[in-house]
């Protein structure tokens, strides 16, 4: 899977004016900003469905789901397709998440990742895989596995309602 | 190579044993039915006959252990009784069992099986033909067969284990069997190497060695020397393996004479003269007639079998994704018909879609299995339990041709055992206690299914105690459902049985109320967009009705819009649409008067949040409800779209309104509304 021996590859995408990054091999594709159908009665962090080859695909909003402000400047957004798996299924789940920009695609070796420190991302470090520096930017790996579970959708649904 | 063939192989035993299965059940009501006997002897017969083949040598010596009980009753005119029933399924489940998971255990099983087997059949048969038993045995009338088996070349690709064949002709009684071999010549090319004459004297009547070679009819000659045990005479034995030693084979008359010499006319003697001869060769050729005769119901049989085939189901599914494929295409193709306004590319598109349609419904109806297919497991299920409970009852079923979408029948066997066990379990009472109520000994209960609209219906219903409110209230409040003062209804409360949890078994038993149940077969049940509902009086019994749709992938729908959204609504539950200016719909009291009637109606815009104003004008979708009708507020009615309908997928599971999602012709998503849960939401009002 990895293009070199020990380095992984990461796509790199900016939320927030924070940067992330997703392993490559669980991107399908990255598609542009499109109008997303909303389901009524959804959370709001749900923003609806697209028709992604044919198949009906979920789109979060990943600001939306830990509490960020919702982004004004809306042109260069697009929506990572992401490939999830389930802890107890070995289904892969599809999911759409809305990012402000994508950065590029980055190698980086298992060495040169850090634990994430607790303070510094708005993401809980329980949903990160860790950091590395880029070009002068930290960069957080996101456990997309994680964030996007079923499971923890129920907790974070109510969270949401209590807000 | 050889896998695929075993995996054939399998199949096809699992075919015969589910065959056998229904045969059994079928006997355990008319323990002497002749015809039922046969037919588990033959089924056995068949299994032990490949099972040899593919050198299943455990599943072998099984069958034919259980082949030769039935082979016994049929022969001395016997039934059947409930222990041999039992010990024949419990070795059903064994050979199932030794199919498909093998284990280091199996040798074991099956020889505590075959023990097993040999206490009960030791024992007489039936009780009541005992007497009938030793008269036959005292009249038995020996006869002295010839048989030449003269196999055909391809007899071993046809599946046919020679080995068992002469096995069951050693069985016949005393008897020589005479291996040949054809000399090397053209003319024996289509024969196999090997040839077999037998001589036996046998109890067995004449049919009774045919059954021997029910699969090689054409390959076989029998006839009777003598009425008598020629065997038990040395002298004959010796003439005959004096001629053992000739190349070419013995011939009839020579026997005959051989036969006439040595009873010297003590006994009749069928071929010492022409004119029995005659009487031997036409009684030969009756045989023949009816040997041809069950040849043409083999053939019948085949012919049945060649009128459907086996599909791999994921081609079938297959066969359906393309089909959904095909009717959104087509759906593109008219919305670019309309745009361009083209006449010659319209009346193609005109015909691709009848076409079309013509393809999904058939591709559906190919989907469509009967019920019948997942009876037999409620049948075993209801015998097996009411044995081990102790308790009688009756199975009825009805309407078990009504048929359904294989995966809704594949996902809906597993709640329906649920709710049989628990009707079994929970409902049936014991016999003291149905005495004590004066009702039958026997419990009934009732399995129906049956269509209406575009739903099937399947009911389970028992007569037996019931589910009591009062009681269900106090363990509600007990566990914390309802609160002590809440007012429900009995409706309600019986709904409850269905949340986690919620077991009302007063004991635990093995078979159900571990708390786990009712709510998993609910689940289960609504992922299948069907509905379960539950009724009962106290000491009468309990009605569950599953309401199911009849297919799950493709529905015929109205597409109608508020403001950007686009929604579906199936077309069987629609009555018609009408356009009301929206001031005199929503007047102050709430109700709006339609032919008379006031009409409920729902805001859809309201209650799907989606922001702004009705039109002046609103579409009134009418929606049928029990005997009357809803209306369903939407801005445009924009026309008939046959919706293929794909999941939300996980991320919503919960959701209220809609139950899944459609691809438009311009690749937008139209959303299917569940009308079922806005008249739920109706009659809470």
């Amino acid at each position: 899977m990895e293009t070199t021996s020990d380095s992984t590859s990461y796509l790199s995408f900016l939320i927030n004016e924070e940067y992330f990054a997703v392993k490559i091999q669980n991107v399908l594709e990255v598609l542009e900003m499109q109008k997303i159908i909303p389901i009524p009665k959804t959370p709001k962090y749900i923003r609806g469905v697209i028709n992604f080859r044919g198949e009906i695909l979920p789109v979060i909003d990943t600001r939306l789901k830990f509490n960020m402000i919702e982004n004004q400047n809306k042109s260069n957004n697009v929506i990572i397709v992401l490939e999830i798996n389930q802890d107890d299924n070995e289904n892969k789940l599809l999911v759409g998440t809305i990012a402000d920009s994508v950065k590029n695609v980055v190698d980086v070796k298992p060495l040169d990742i850090m634990l994430v420190p607790d303070f510094n991302t708005i993401i809980n470090s329980e949903y990160t895989d860790g950091i590395f520096k880029n070009e002068n930017n930290f960069i957080t790996i996101l456990n997309i596995d994680k964030i996007f579970s079923l499971n923890n959708k129920n907790q974070k649904h109510s969270q949401n309602q209590l807000s | 190579m050889l896998e695929q063939f075993k995996q054939k192989y399998l199949e096809e035993v699992n075919d015969l044993l589910n065959e056998l299965e229904s045969t059994l059940l079928e006997l355990e009501q008319k323990p002497s039915d002749e015809e039922d006997i046969n037919k588990v002897f033959r089924v056995m017969h068949t299994i032990k006959g490949t099972s040899g083949m593919y050198d299943f040598k455990i599943v072998e010596k099984l069958t034919h252990d259980i082949e030769s009980i039935y082979g016994k009753i049929r022969d001395n005119h016997e039934s059947v009784n409930k222990d041999i029933i039992t010990i024949t399924l419990e070795g059903v489940d064994l050979i199932r069992r030794l199919l498909n998971q093998p284990s280091n255990n199996d040798q074991n099983d099956v020889d505590i099986f075959t023990t097993h087997l040999a206490t009960i059949c030791d024992e007489p048969l039936t009780l009541s033909e005992n007497s009938n038993n030793n008269n036959i045995f005292e009249n038995n009338n020996i006869a002295t067969y010839y048989i030449q088996f003269i196999p055909e070349a391809d007899i071993t690709n046809r599946g046919i284990n020679i080995k068992n064949i002469l096995d069951d002709i050693d069985k016949l009684g005393n008897g020589i069997i005479i291996p040949r071999s054809w000399p090397e010549d053209e003319q024996y090319a289509n024969k196999f190497y090997m040839y077999w004459e037998a001589i036996y004297s046998t109890e067995k009547t004449y049919n009774e060695l045919q059954e021997i070679f029910i699969f090689v009819p054409d390959e076989v000659k029998i006839t009777k020397i003598a009425d008598a045990d020629l065997i038990a005479n040395e002298q004959f034995v010796e003439e005959i393996q004096k001629s053992q030693a000739n190349e070419t084979p013995i011939k009839i008359e020579d026997l005959a004479n051989l036969a006439n010499k040595i009873t010297g006319g003590c006994c009749k003697i069928l071929s010492n003269n022409n004119k029995n001869q005659e009487i031997n060769s036409n009684k030969n050729q009756e045989n023949q007639n009816n040997e041809e005769k069950s040849f043409v119901k083999n053939l019948d049989a085949l012919d049945n079998k060649a009128n459907s085939i086996k599909v791999d189901s994921d081609k079938l599914d297959e066969l359906m994704n393309l089909v959904s494929e095909l009717v959104t295409t087509k759906a593109e193709m008219l919305l670019l018909a309309d745009k361009y306004n083209i006449p010659e590319l319209s009346t193609i598109c005109e015909k691709i879609d009848k076409l079309s349609n013509k393809f999904k419904d058939n591709a559906l109806s190919i989907r469509l299995v009967p019920i019948e297919s997942m009876m037999l497991r409620f049948e075993r299920l209801v015998r097996d339990l009411s044995k081990e409970l102790n308790k009688q009852i009756d199975f009825i079923t009805e309407g078990t041709d009504t048929e359904l979408d294989k995966t809704i029948i594949d996902n809906l066997a597993v709640p329906l055992m649920h709710i049989i066990r628990n009707s079994i379990d929970h409902g049936i009472e014991p016999v003291e206690r149905r005495r004590e109520l004066k009702k039958t000994d026997h419990g009934i209960i009732k399995f129906t299914a049956f269509y209406s609209g575009a739903n099937v219906f399947i009911q389970v219903q028992d007569d037996g105690a019931g589910m009591n409110p009062e009681y269900l209230r106090k363990k509600a409040i007990e566990k914390g459902f309802i609160k002590p003062d809440q007012v429900v209804t009995d409706r309600q409360l019986y709904d409850l049985v269905f949340l986690p949890g919620f077991s009302t078994a007063q004991k635990i038993t093995g078979i159900s109320g571990r708390g786990v149940g009712m709510d998993v077969v609910k689940q289960n049940i609504v992922k299948l967009r069907g509905e379960i509902e539950m009724d009962s009086e106290i000491n009468l019994g309990t009605i569950t009705t599953i309401k199911l749709p009849l297919t799950l992938s493709i529905v015929d729908a109205l597409l109608v819009s508020i403001e950007e959204t686009f929604l579906l609504i199936p077309l069987y539950v629609i009555d018609s649409c009408i356009q009301v200016k929206t001031t005199e719909l929503f007047s102050e009291n709430g109700h709006f008067i339609f032919e008379n009637e006031p009409l409920p109606i729902i805001n859809l815009r309201q209650l799907l949040e989606i922001e702004g104003n009705n039109p002046e004008e609103t579409n009134v979708i009418l929606v049928k409800y029990k005997d009357g009708r809803i209306g369903l507020t939407v801005d445009k009615v924009i026309g008939e779209h046959q919706a293929v309908l794909k999941s939300l997928g996980k991320y919503f599971a919960d959701q209220e309104y809609i139950s899944g999602g459609s691809i438009l012709g311009d690749g937008g998503i139209a959303l299917v509304l569940d009308t079922n849960k806005l008249i739920k939401l109706i009659e809470k009002k």
